[in-house]
């Protein structure tokens, strides 16, 4: 059976990645945290693939095994020359990549690649739904305080100031979260009296 | 043309360029938008240039002819068309190791640049074991220089020098963990070792090849060939942002800008100096005047030349990453070094730029003019001072 080694600092996600290659059959499964001791666990474990974040910045270190270090035990080669080019641009989209012994039949990696994209995208999914809650939370503080500032300064009822805040953004091409920032920032440097 | 462009950069004084075309408005007066990436490893750039996450890239210098030749791991050629500049990087020793030269063996120390004759008699004699050395990648100046210093001092590479690659934001913390010996990298990290007290520098890259390359502008040759008036706009952008950032008072002010957290997120003290053309080597030593360690215009230093496709392919060859007599890859270079380009964007701009593709053969040990070109331009030594 095939050795895999899972190099990623997200321990929410490598969880995941890890109990679905299990699920796929791929029992021996090491996972490494941090990278500091990147190549002496390549040495000791001599993994089948080699699965790395891309925000890693050992890759470089590992991609040298290949060049540099002569008395590594298995030579290490990239994925890109074993895999399709679709799998490989979506695995760079999603944020992982892959390094295997090059005597490793590429139908196997495929199915690898093909579970890692999968889960790295899903993290990156909820991770963008989490960035969007986010903004949208800070949006609607932004606007109130906006809409606050022009009921003060011109007197308007709440609908009046947020119809104007909004036909404010749509002129601009901006959205409304986005406006009433600069709204604000620009109140602020004309010494406009923040409520 | 397309206008909107990611852009990827490693974060080091040598990516300024890029920033500075950023930040005073050089890609925007060429009508572009570019978003700056900032990315952790130079196979990260690779990869995200080759398939089009990026549109074009910081990169060392060896990288786009690594491609094309195809011996980077991928294989998809490119091509750069635009230099970031010449010099930039240095040999950093642990503060240990340059403290056992000085004491035993003070009679290597009495010449300058200081080769590893020093190092090698203390690793013969007192060390009696392998050295292990931080570089950044196999395809970069770096490396070869560091190949060539240490063989110069006498060094057997196979069994002597354990070459670690490793990112460049890494070495200071490796120097000081004990893991590494030395390193050689690009600034800021050399001069941080040196202010943290982690490191002397031995040489700096300007020390051992006067105006070597270094960094250049990257893009894939399917992306040049489907975006040719996007590529112009994009040398051009970069011309101007690297005549701007050679002047002096320009650097001062924008060494601020560049230590920002999403450039280069280091201390300001780390590069005011380097860029004014003051290089400290040593914790307890006054800062040297190397006023060449930044080139970034000057001295036709963003010319794509052939003639460093040539000498890349002799350091490819010496390191054993290429095994094709020189003569039969030479024909590979023309295409990955784009002067055609270049030229066009410099006549656009009216900036002068050279005739030919390569640099005129013959030895420059002292500044001289270049006269083969559409204005005479004023050139720096180009000394090999490692034989």
């Amino acid at each position: 059976m095939y050795k895999l080694m899972l190099v990623d600092s997200d321990a929410e996600r490598a969880t995941s990645l890890e109990q679905a290659l299990q699920t796929a059959g791929y029992q021996q499964i090491i996972r490494l945290a941090t990278s500091q001791h990147l190549l002496a666990a390549v040495r000791t474990h001599q993994p089948d693939i080699i699965l790395i974040d891309m925000q890693s910045p050992d890759r470089d270190t590992l991609e040298s095994l290949n060049n540099v270090n002569r008395e590594t035990p298995k030579p290490i080669v990239f994925f890109a020359q074993q895999s399709d080019l679709e799998t490989t641009r979506a695995a760079i989209n999603a944020g992982v990549s892959a390094y295997i012994v090059d005597d490793l039949p590429s139908k196997r990696l495929q199915s690898v690649l093909e579970v890692a994209i999968a889960r790295f995208q899903e993290h990156q999914k909820l991770k963008n739904e989490l960035e969007e809650y986010k903004t949208r939370l800070s949006d609607r503080k932004d606007v109130d305080k906006a809409k606050g500032i022009l009921m003060q300064h011109r007197q308007l009822s709440e609908e009046e100031a947020y119809q104007l805040l909004r036909k404010m953004a749509m002129d601009r091409n901006m959205k409304i979260g986005e406006a009433a920032r600069n709204f604000i920032a620009a109140m602020a440097l004309l010494g406009g009296s923040l409520p | 043309m397309k206008t909107a462009l990611r852009i990827g950069f490693l974060p080091l004084t040598d990516c300024a360029i890029l920033i500075a075309a950023q930040e005073r408005g050089f890609f925007e007066k060429q009508g572009l938008q570019v978003e700056l990436q900032r990315e952790v490893s130079w196979a990260n750039i690779r990869d995200r240039v080759a398939f089009g996450e990026l549109d074009a890239a910081h990169m060392l210098a060896p990288m786009p002819l690594a491609a094309t030749l195809g011996i980077d791991g991928l294989g998809i050629p490119m091509q750069t068309a635009v230099s970031l500049g010449l010099n930039g990087s240095a040999i950093t020793l642990s503060n240990n190791l340059m403290a056992s030269i000085h004491k035993q063996f003070p009679e290597y120390l009495q010449s300058t640049p200081l080769r590893a004759t020093g190092l090698k008699a203390l690793q013969t004699q007192t060390l009696k074991r392998r050295l292990v050395l931080g570089c950044v990648y196999p395809f970069s100046q770096h490396y070869y220089l560091l190949r060539a210093w240490l063989q110069d001092g006498g060094f057997d590479l196979a069994t002597e020098i354990d070459i670690r690659i490793m990112p460049p934001s890494h070495m200071v913390q490796a120097l000081e963990a004990g893991h590494i010996d030395g390193f050689c990298a690009g600034e800021p990290w050399n001069q941080i070792a040196v202010q943290t007290g982690m490191g002397c520098v031995a040489a700096t890259s300007y020390d051992l090849i006067h105006n070597g390359p270094d960094k250049v502008l990257g893009v894939t040759n399917t992306w040049a060939a489907a975006h040719p008036d996007t590529h112009l706009a994009l040398v051009s952008a970069v011309l101007e942002a690297a005549i701007w950032l050679d002047d002096a008072r320009n650097r001062l002010l924008f060494a601020e800008t560049l230590a920002k957290p999403q450039y280069l997120d280091v201390p300001l003290l780390s590069l005011c100096a380097p860029l004014q053309g003051y290089y400290r080597y040593a914790l307890e030593e006054p800062e040297r005047y190397v006023p060449d360690f930044h080139v970034f215009a000057r001295y036709a230093a963003n010319v794509p030349w052939q003639s460093h496709g040539e000498y890349f392919l002799q350091c490819m060859q010496a390191a054993g990453q290429w095994h094709v007599p020189i003569e039969q890859a030479r024909e590979a270079l023309a295409p990955v070094y784009r002067v055609d380009l270049y030229r066009e964007a410099a006549q656009s701009l009216g900036l002068a730029y050279p005739l030919k593709d390569a640099l005129p053969a013959g030895e420059y040990n002292a500044p001289w003019v270049l006269q083969e070109a559409s204005q005479k331009i004023a050139m720096g030594a180009l000394t090999q001072v490692l034989k």
